[in-house]
C-alpha cells in the first residue's frame, strides 16, 4: 500500500509542479478591442422569473454597442411567470434587440434543447449562451472578443464568480470557482481548455452552422461542445477579465446532484471523444490533457478506495479494542519529541506536507490571478480537508451511475 | 494535425524537480528508519544488559548467602513491561519503515529471543524465590484479528492486575529454532494460545472475565 501512496504522490507532485511551471509560460499579448462584431446571446429560461430580470439588466448595461447585441430569451416550458416577465423586459429595454422564443418542455429535455431553439434565431457573428441566473459585468464582451484573434479559437469563456456567497456550501464553491478559473487559465495557456460553462461562453456562430448546435442527449452539453471543438481542431480560451456572477447550489442535496451530473457528463464525454486519447493529431489535448484527466481520476479513486479501506479497518479495530478495554482507550500520555519524530509515518506525512505546499502555492496564485482576497477561513479549512472527500464521493457515485447507465436527470 | 503547445523543457524540468523533492523525501525516510532501528537496537542492548546484570546479581547473592532473591518480582515485572513497550515500538516502526524491512526482521528475531530469555529467567526464579506473579506466555499470529484482540485483553489484564501478571508475547510464525522448540514443547497448534503459569494451556481467544478466573492475581 505504501508504494501505491508514493506513486500517487509522485504523480500528484509532478502535475502540481507542471502546472506551476505553466504559470511562468509567457501569456499571448491580446490587444484591446478594435471592432465590435455582432453577438447573439441566447438565454435559456426554465422557471426563471426571478433571475431573468437581473440577467437582462446586466446585458443591457454591457459596455458594448447595443445595436451589435441580439438577446434571445428562450422560455423553456416555464410554469411560473417567466414568459410575462420576459415580455415586460422587452418593453423596458427597448433599445436592446430582444427576441422571445417559446419552447415546449418535455421531461427528457435538457438545456441544450432550449439553447438550440434560440440558436435557430441567432444572427450574430458570434453566439453565446448565458444562464438566466447569471450577471454579466460591464466589460464582459469587450474582454472576450479580442481573444478571438485567430480562426483557430472556436470559443472563449468568461471568469465565473459566485454571487454573494452566504452559507457554507456557497462559500466553499466561491473558493472552488477561484481555483477552477485558475486551472482554466493555465489550460487556456497550453490550449487544452475543454469546458465552455453556461454562465457565459461565446462561440463562433459559423461553427454551429457547420457542425450543429448543442448535443441534446447530453447532460453536460457545454462540456460536450468544448470537447467537440477540441476534436475539430478549434481551441477554447478564457478571458480572465470577463467576469460573470452566477448562483450556485446552496444545499447539500442540490450540490450533490449538480456535481454528480457534471462528473457523469465528464465520463460520458471523455468516452465519446476517446479518439483523442494519446492521439498526436489533437495536440496537447490528446497527448497531455486527456491522459492527465484519466490519470487524475484513476489516482483519486484508487486513493479513496485505499483510504476508505484503511479507515474502516482502523475503526473496526478501534471499536473492538473499545469493547474490551472500555474508556481506557482514551488514556493519553503527552508524547516526547523523540516519540513524535519516531512515530512520523513518512509514507503519509511526506505526501501530505508536499500536497499542502503545492496546494498553498496554487491557491495563492489562483487568488492573485483574480485579484481576490483570501477570505472565509472556515470554508477554506473544510475545502482543503473535507471537501476533497466529498468530491471523491461525487466521483464514485458518478462512476457507479454511469457504469450501470442510471437514468440521466438534468 | 494540431501542434503541441507544451514545450518539452516544461515536462523535463517538472520531472527533475519532482525527482529532487522525492529523493529528499526518500532520504528523510531512510534516515528516520536508521534512527528508529538504532533506537530499537539500543533498547534491546539495554534490556539484555539488565537481564545479564540481574543474572550476575543472583550469582553474587547465591555465592554469599546461598540464596538471594531481593526485589526480583518488581525487577522482572519492569523488565517485561519494557520488553512489551519495545515490542510495540518495533511493530509500529516496522509498519512505517521504507527500506529497513530486513533489518527489522533481524531486530524482531533478537527481540523474541530476548522475550524467551526473560521468560526462562522468570520461570527459573519463580519457584526459587517463591514469586506470586502470574506468568503468561502468549503465542500469536500477527495477521490474525483474534490474536490482536487477545493482545488487547492481555493489555487490560496487565494494567488491572497491579504488576502481578507478566506477559511474554511470541510471534508463532517467526522462524527461529528457539521459538520452534517452545511451540513443540507446548504443542501449539492453534492461535492465539496462552500458556498460563507454565501448565494451563488456553487455545483460542479467552475473554477478560474468563482469564481473571484462571489467574491468581488480585485485580483493581
Amino acid at each position: 500500500m505504501k508504494w501505491v501512496i508514493w506513486v500517487a504522490s509522485f504523480i500528484g507532485l509532478y502535475l502540481g509542479i507542471f502546472w506551476l511551471h505553466i504559470i511562468l509560460k509567457k501569456d499571448k499579448i491580446v490587444s484591446k478591442i478594435k471592432h465590435f462584431p455582432t453577438i447573439s446571446l441566447v438565454v435559456p429560461a426554465h422557471n426563471e422569473e426571478e433571475g431573468l430580470p437581473k440577467t437582462i439588466h446586466s446585458i443591457a448595461n454591457l459596455d458594448y454597442p447595443k445595436n451589435k447585441i441580439q438577446v434571445i430569451i428562450v422560455d423553456h416550458g416555464s410554469k411560473d411567470d417567466t414568459w410575462d416577465v420576459a415580455k415586460r423586459l422587452i418593453k423596458r429595454y427597448k433599445d436592446l434587440n430582444i427576441k422571445l422564443v417559446k419552447k415546449e418542455h418535455e421531461s427528457s429535455h435538457t438545456k441544450a434543447h432550449a439553447f438550440n431553439a434560440g440558436l435557430a434565431h441567432a444572427t450574430g457573428e458570434f453566439a453565446g449562451c448565458v444562464d438566466a441566473d447569471t450577471i454579466l459585468l460591464k466589460e464582459c464582451l469587450k474582454e472576450i472578443i479580442p481573444e478571438f484573434d485567430s480562426e483557430r479559437i472556436g470559443a472563449v469563456i468568461s471568469t465565473i464568480k459566485v454571487t454573494k456567497p452566504t452559507n457554507l456550501y456557497e462559500k466553499i464553491q466561491h473558493l472552488e470557482y477561484i481555483f477552477s478559473t485558475f486551472m482554466r487559465t493555465l489550460m487556456s495557456k497550453i490550449e487544452t481548455l475543454h469546458v465552455t460553462p453556461g454562465a457565459l461562453s461565446l462561440y463562433r456562430k459559423k461553427i454551429f452552422d457547420k457542425h450543429g448546435g448543442f448535443d441534446e442527449e447530453n447532460i453536460t452539453e457545454d462540456l460536450e461542445m468544448a470537447m467537440r471543438l477540441q476534436s475539430l481542431g478549434y481551441k477554447v480560451r478564457i478571458a480572465v477579465g470577463s467576469i460573470t456572477y452566477t448562483k450556485v447550489p446552496n444545499t447539500f442535496k442540490s450540490l450533490w446532484n449538480q456535481r454528480v451530473r457534471w462528473f457523469r457528463g465528464f465520463i460520458y464525454n471523455n468516452v465519446k471523444y476517446k479518439k483523442m486519447f494519446m492521439n498526436k493529431e489533437y495536440g496537447s489535448m490528446g497527448t497531455f490533457q486527456y491522459p492527465v484527466n484519466i490519470l487524475t481520476l484513476g489516482t483519486i479513486i484508487l486513493l479513496v478506495v485505499m483510504m476508505s479501506y484503511e479507515l474502516i479497518r482502523r475503526i473496526i479495530s478501534y471499536v473492538e479494542r473499545f469493547l474490551i478495554i472500555k474508556w481506557e482507550i482514551i488514556a493519553f500520555e503527552f508524547p516526547s519529541l523523540k516519540e513524535v519524530i519516531f512515530n512520523l509515518d513518512i509514507n503519509l506525512v511526506f505526501p501530505i506536507v508536499i500536497s499542502f505546499f503545492i496546494a498553498f502555492a496554487i491557491y495563492h496564485l489562483a487568488h492573485k490571478n483574480l485579484k481576490e482576497k483570501w477570505k472565509y477561513p472556515f470554508a477554506l479549512a473544510l475545502y482543503i480537508s473535507v471537501y476533497p472527500l466529498l468530491r471523491s464521493m461525487h466521483w464514485i457515485t458518478a462512476i457507479y451511475k454511469e457504469s450501470v447507465r442510471a437514468k440521466k436527470k438534468w | 494535425m494540431v501542434k503541441q503547445t507544451i514545450p518539452r523543457y516544461i515536462f523535463l524540468s517538472s520531472l527533475a524537480i519532482t525527482v529532487v523533492i522525492f529523493v529528499a523525501g526518500l532520504m528523510l525516510g531512510y534516515n528516520l528508519d536508521g534512527l528508529r532501528s538504532a533506537d530499537v537496537i539500543s533498547e534491546l542492548e539495554l534490556n539484555e544488559l539488565e537481564t545479564e546484570s540481574y543474572v550476575v546479581e543472583q550469582l553474587f547473592w547465591d555465592s554469599v548467602e546461598g540464596e538471594g532473591c531481593g526485589n526480583v518480582d518488581i525487577r522482572l515485572s519492569i523488565m517485561s513491561q519494557e520488553l512489551a513497550e519495545l515490542g510495540n515500538n518495533l511493530i509500529a516502526y516496522e509498519q512505517k519503515s521504507l527500506f529497513a524491512d530486513e533489518e527489522y526482521q533481524l531486530l524482531a528475531r533478537q527481540y523474541f529471543l530476548q522475550e524467551i530469555r526473560a521468560y526462562v529467567l522468570f520461570n527459573s526464579l519463580h519457584d526459587k524465590c517463591n514469586l506470586s506473579q502470574d506468568v503468561i506466555l502468549f503465542f500469536f499470529d500477527p495477521e490474525d484479528s483474534e490474536s490482536e484482540t487477545q493482545g488487547y485483553v492481555l493489555d487490560k489484564v496487565v494494567s488491572h492486575a497491579n504488576n502481578t501478571v507478566v506477559v511474554f508475547s511470541i510471534n508463532a510464525y517467526f522462524e527461529d529454532n528457539a521459538i520452534d522448540s517452545m511451540e513443540l514443547y507446548y504443542n501449539i497448534t492453534e492461535l492465539p494460545t496462552l500458556i498460563i503459569n507454565g501448565d494451563f494451556k488456553q487455545e483460542k481467544y479467552i475473554s477478560y472475565s474468563e482469564i481473571k478466573e484462571v489467574l491468581n492475581a488480585t485485580f483493581v
